[in-house]
């Protein structure tokens, strides 16, 4: 029953072996794009033409991302930058989310506050962090304060656009029926608004693994960005790649589980736009 | 005519009262304040002017703009170059997804350190590092705006013979412009962000060597004023962005509506510039 209801899978059962060769055939060269780009790696190392400073030879950065995963340091960077991430977000959205709506009921809050928001939007939050690292110390919750910032505004701004795009019959029929503010914010505004917020937390997600790294790099705290800076000063470029890589990692597998998660948060929405 | 000039000076009012109170609250506020970390907002305003007219921050400030823009600069020429050929066939795009999925997940901050050591103080790393996390959103959305052409569009091309380089000019570009300008936005933030980071590794020179140098000898005044041009910057910056988009692509906001909101509707991606 569950299967059934997507499409992909129905399509997939129906039509049998063939759609299952051209899947294995997909993958095939998606294979073979990854080899293409290793072997152009390997070739510039074997010429020259890549300075081994930037870029270490490819099967050393290979055989040390293997090797940082039993490093003891791995398992508790990995920790802090997804820990500290997540509460930067989690704060960020709940600050985010009723404050968007709010803002969205109301057109004349919502001209009041779109110069802050412009400006909040288009500051880049990493150049607080000498003035955060003066107020906090290089801490962690100097990170998450900075997390938070940069988490609240993609989620406040589609928030807003979310309570703002209402439908006209909603929008009377609340108005007919007297429906009371409180139950407009739960009921009618809130479920209006998911797919829109949905969309700010995808966002504001990948926003807070990258402000973590950044300020990790930066200010040394601990996390998948303090060992990259680390390795780097050690000169020991090669480990700093293989952090990289599962830095990279972690974002694809974020993105991964989020697109799972809207799936089953937001069936009905996208059942309906599909329809 | 006396009524226009009531309305727009009503409608400014609307917008304005909110942020103004709130800085006339600050500058309040701060007035007495003995914090050295939070300095009386005069006393920022004051060391900011001061340093715009007798210092050198108008020199950094130009620098760090000048990196930005050639980096950025770069990574258009490549993103829209690489995304017209990638986007055009279907299947091609598909066997590029994990690839490119899995690059744009990479934070671009985490190669600063390797590239500026490397590379060392000059402009070229800089430079070198705004123009690689550019990339990938100009990139990614130049494929979807391709891929996103009407079929009937290419068709029609096609059946008329169009020569490549004038069905890429006159075709595929300007149909996928809107989607490439949403990219070159959040590349925008991308690459401020990507302008300070590597300027507070190792610079000489630059806003963002500016803040970290007097947050160094803990000169709070100095750090705060810098804090805010850059944020003034950015507001600047992506309001002149928005300006350029909005005349380039009138076309595309004058369509009817139910296309436009089609075309806005496709669920960006490539979000979030920090």
């Amino acid at each position: 029953m569950m299967l059934c209801d997507e499409p992909g899978i129905g399509r997939f059962r129906s039509e049998g072996d063939a759609e299952m060769g051209e899947g294995f055939r997909l993958f095939i060269w998606q294979g073979g794009v990854v080899l293409f780009l290793v072997a152009i790696w390997a070739l510039g190392n074997a010429t020259g033409l890549i300075d081994m400073a930037i870029l270490p030879p490819v099967q050393i950065v290979g055989y040390q991302i293997a090797a940082v995963l039993v490093r003891p340091e791995f398992a508790a960077a990995m920790g802090h930058t997804i820990f500290d991430a997540l509460r930067g977000l989690l704060i960020g959205s709940i600050l985010a989310i009723p404050a968007g709506i709010l803002i969205g009921m109301f057109p004349a809050v919502e001209r009041a506050t779109r110069m802050l928001i412009d400006f909040g939007r288009s500051f880049p939050v990493i150049a607080l962090l000498p003035i955060l690292v003066l107020l906090f110390g290089a801490t962690s919750e100097m990170k998450v304060v900075a997390i938070a910032i940069a988490c609240f505004f993609p989620v406040l701004i589609q928030t807003i656009s979310g309570a703002r795009r209402l439908d006209r019959t909603i929008v009377d029929t609340i108005r007919s029926y007297r429906i009371p503010a409180h139950l407009r914010f739960f009921k009618v505004l809130l479920p209006a608004a998911g797919p829109y917020i949905s969309t700010g937390l995808r966002i504001a997600t990948t926003v807070s693994i990258l402000v973590s790294v950044g300020v990790e790099i930066v200010s040394l705290t601990p996390g998948i960005g303090r060992e990259i800076s680390l390795a780097r000063s050690y000169n020991e470029t090669p480990t700093a790649f293989a952090y990289i890589f599962f830095a990279g990692l972690l974002g694809v597998f974020l993105t991964f589980l989020w697109d799972r998660l809207e799936a089953r948060l937001l069936g009905w929405h996208l059942r309906s736009t599909a329809e | 005519m006396r009524y226009v000039f009531v309305d727009i000076f009503i409608d400014l009012l609307r917008s304005i009262w909110l942020p103004a109170c709130l800085v006339l609250l600050w500058l309040y506020a701060s007035s007495g304040s003995t914090s050295i970390y939070f300095p009386p907002l005069a006393d920022i305003v004051a060391t900011l002017v001061g340093e715009i007219v007798h210092g050198d921050l108008v020199r950094h400030l130009l620098l760090s703009l000048s990196n930005l823009a050639v980096g950025m600069a770069f990574a258009i020429v490549f993103g829209v170059a690489c995304g017209l050929v990638i986007g055009r066939a279907e299947t091609w795009r598909r066997i590029w997804s994990p690839t490119l999925n899995f690059l744009r997940a990479v934070p671009p901050a985490a190669i600063v350190p390797i590239i500026i050591i490397a590379l060392g103080v000059g402009a070229a790393p800089k430079i070198f590092v705004i123009a690689l996390g550019s990339f990938w959103p100009i990139l990614l959305n130049t494929i979807d705006g391709v891929r996103g052409t009407s079929t009937a569009l290419i068709e029609t091309a096609r059946a008329y013979r169009i020569p490549s380089f004038l069905f890429i000019f006159r075709v595929a570009l300007p149909a996928a412009l809107p989607q490439i300008m949403a990219g070159i936005r959040v590349a925008l933030a991308v690459g401020l962000v990507l302008m300070v980071i590597s300027e507070f590794f190792g610079a000489e020179a630059g806003i963002g060597f500016y803040i970290t140098d007097a947050s160094t000898r803990f000169a709070i005044q100095e750090t705060w004023a810098g804090t805010l041009l850059v944020g003034a910057m950015g507001y600047v910056l992506s309001s002149l962005f928005l300006q350029l988009e909005r005349r380039l692509l009138f076309w595309y906001f004058q369509e009817d509506g139910q296309a436009a909101t089609k075309r806005k509707g496709r669920r960006n991606k490539v979000g979030g510039g920090q």
